[in-house]
């Protein structure tokens, strides 16, 4: 098994426009879509993110905390999943009920492993 | 979840926090209630459905009400701090202690009589009503009433104003004044009713959600102190399940309407019929008689009847001949027509409805085109009964309307051949 992270992005708010009803019907199919990640084991966690921060920029001495985002596009939050390859998580991401309503772009990247080398509790070990 | 949660959590929430901010502020308690649910599924989104949801909304909700009052009392630094203050010390109580059951059904009772005030229009009574006890969207109301989002919130928008600048209060009327504002509340409930179940326009869907809100509403207030043995609510009630039970059957897959006389009786919701059944019993001995009493009691018999051949005409029609009494409209001795035909024959249910005609009150009426139309058809009369046909569709716009009429009418030539 690889892991991916699955980047959630959107442009401005796509729930704002919804209604009661249909902001309940969003989450409980993206609900019912994370229990059936998680009971198949293929999700190790996942967060929202606030929609706001910095960007640190330039080098030390000069740094640069310029305004959090020049694009109106935001990462709202991420899924760290577990698939057997891209096409597998890629798969995953395609399947996300977010994908009804629309408004929404997911980043699927998978996380690089160095040959050889696990991460172990934080701390590189080799693996004999 | 349970269904329509994030709907009916809307109102309760809306109904508490404008409590604690007059009804004067009720598009600041929407926005906090609005703010609370987009927050709430930014979390579940990742974390799913939490085991208790609605805790989770209402610290929210409290909290953010809590923050508006500091924002508020910043803004207005001298005049009304020390209301804002008050309101504040109220506002931090223990939650269970705010969103108690008991507490929300008294606030939502609050808000019913504040939306039907009658300082406001009818029609913004409803929309009022849609959005902020109902939980509907302003696309949603567009919708069920065939309109744009703009005349909505147009509407919305006037009316609370009305609210903020006649500094009505968000309490139940007084001792003195509380049967006349129920009968305000009840008439746009029925009128509600109405929009939902008659409605020319419009996907079922949403017009059968109407219904369901309208009894939700009329459940509500029964279910107060104050109301529940109320003959007039209880008459409403009954009226509303009744006709409501026969909802399915009267529209085909192909959405015509279905006249009661062909309409599968099997399809009749019998849960719906025993309820209003109920609250009819509740009143039997009453001796204040209503409108709602009396359409009620016709509608419970026809709900009891097993076919239409076997309905019990001679008491609906003395049922109608008590109804005149209290409402004398062209409407009322319109419907009254068909029991006529019923007991009396056709011949004379025209020659009442032809004189009816000859007020003019209700010449712009399809409907009574069409059941002349009928009786004519009853008496053979095919060329009379093509010619009020013909009346009938020009005046309707009603696609399904339409279709059974037209079909009537091409029975009528084939007659005539």
């Amino acid at each position: 098994m690889n892991e991916f992270m699955l980047f959630i992005r959107a442009e401005g708010d796509p729930y704002a426009d919804l209604s009661p009803e249909q902001q309940q019907q969003h989450v409980q199919k993206v609900s019912a879509y994370i229990e059936n990640l998680l009971k198949t084991g293929k999700l190790k966690g996942s967060q929202p993110l606030e929609m706001e921060g910095v960007t640190i920029s330039g080098s030390r001495g000069v740094f640069n905390d310029g305004p959090f985002n020049e694009s109106k596009e935001v990462i709202a939050g991420y899924y760290h999943i577990l698939a057997k390859d891209l096409r597998e998580a890629v798969a995953i991401a395609k399947s996300d009920p977010r994908f009804d309503e629309g408004g929404w772009k997911i980043e699927v990247r998978p996380i690089r492993k160095v040959a050889g080398l696990v991460v172990y509790d934080g701390s590189w070990v080799t693996v004999s | 979840m349970a269904e329509h949660f994030f709907r009916h959590e809307y109102s309760r929430m809306v109904a508490v926090i404008t409590r604690y901010f007059g009804i004067g502020q009720v598009d600041l308690a929407e926005d906090i209630v609005q703010d609370t649910l987009l927050e709430a599924i930014k979390f579940w989104d990742y974390k799913g459905i939490p085991d208790n949801p609605k805790a989770w909304l209402y610290t929210i909700a409290k909290n953010k009400a809590l923050n508006a009052i500091k924002r508020k009392k910043f803004q207005n630094r001298c005049e009304n701090e020390t209301q804002y203050a008050h309101v504040e010390q109220n506002l931090d109580a223990s939650i269970d202690e705010l969103f108690a059951e008991q507490r929300i059904a008294d606030d939502q009772l609050r808000m019913i009589f504040a939306c039907c005030h009658p300082s406001i229009s009818q029609e913004a009574q409803i929309a009022l009503i849609l959005k902020t006890l109902c939980g509907l969207s302003i696309t949603e109301i567009a919708k069920a009433y065939v309109t744009t989002n703009e005349t909505i919130n147009k509407r919305l928008v006037r009316a609370r104003k009305t609210l903020r600048q006649n500094h009505i209060q968000f309490e139940i009327p007084n001792k003195k004044e509380v049967e006349d504002r129920l009968n305000t509340v009840l008439k746009t409930i029925y009128l509600l009713f109405n929009e939902g179940y008659s409605a020319t326009q419009g996907s079922k869907l949403i017009r059968y959600e109407l219904c369901v809100e309208a009894i939700r509403l009329a459940e509500l207030i029964i279910s107060s102190r104050s109301f529940k043995s109320n003959t007039l609510v209880h008459a409403l009630l009954a009226l509303m399940l009744l006709d409501a039970s026969r909802f399915e059957a009267r529209q085909d897959e192909e959405g015509n309407i279905v006249e009661m006389s062909k309409q599968d009786r099997s399809k009749w919701n019998q849960a719906l019929i025993n309820r209003g059944l109920l609250h009819l019993d509740k009143i039997k001995e009453s001796r204040q008689i209503s409108i709602y009493h009396v359409l009620a009691t016709i509608s419970a018999y026809h709900c009891s009847s097993p076919n239409y051949e076997s309905t019990n005409w001679s008491a609906i029609l003395s049922l109608y001949d008590t109804l005149i009494i209290f409402d004398h409209s062209p409407i009322v001795l319109l419907n009254r027509a068909i029991a006529v035909a019923k007991i009396h024959g056709s011949a004379q249910a025209i020659a009442e409805l032809v004189e009816l005609e000859f007020t003019g009150a209700l010449k712009n009426y399809y409907l009574l085109h069409a059941t002349l139309a009928e009786l004519y058809i009853e008496q053979k009369q095919y060329e009379k009964a093509a010619s009020s046909l013909k009346k009938a569709v020009q005046l309707t716009r009603n696609d399904s309307e339409i279709r059974l009429l037209t079909s009537k009418l091409e029975r009528c030539k084939q007659e005539l051949k």
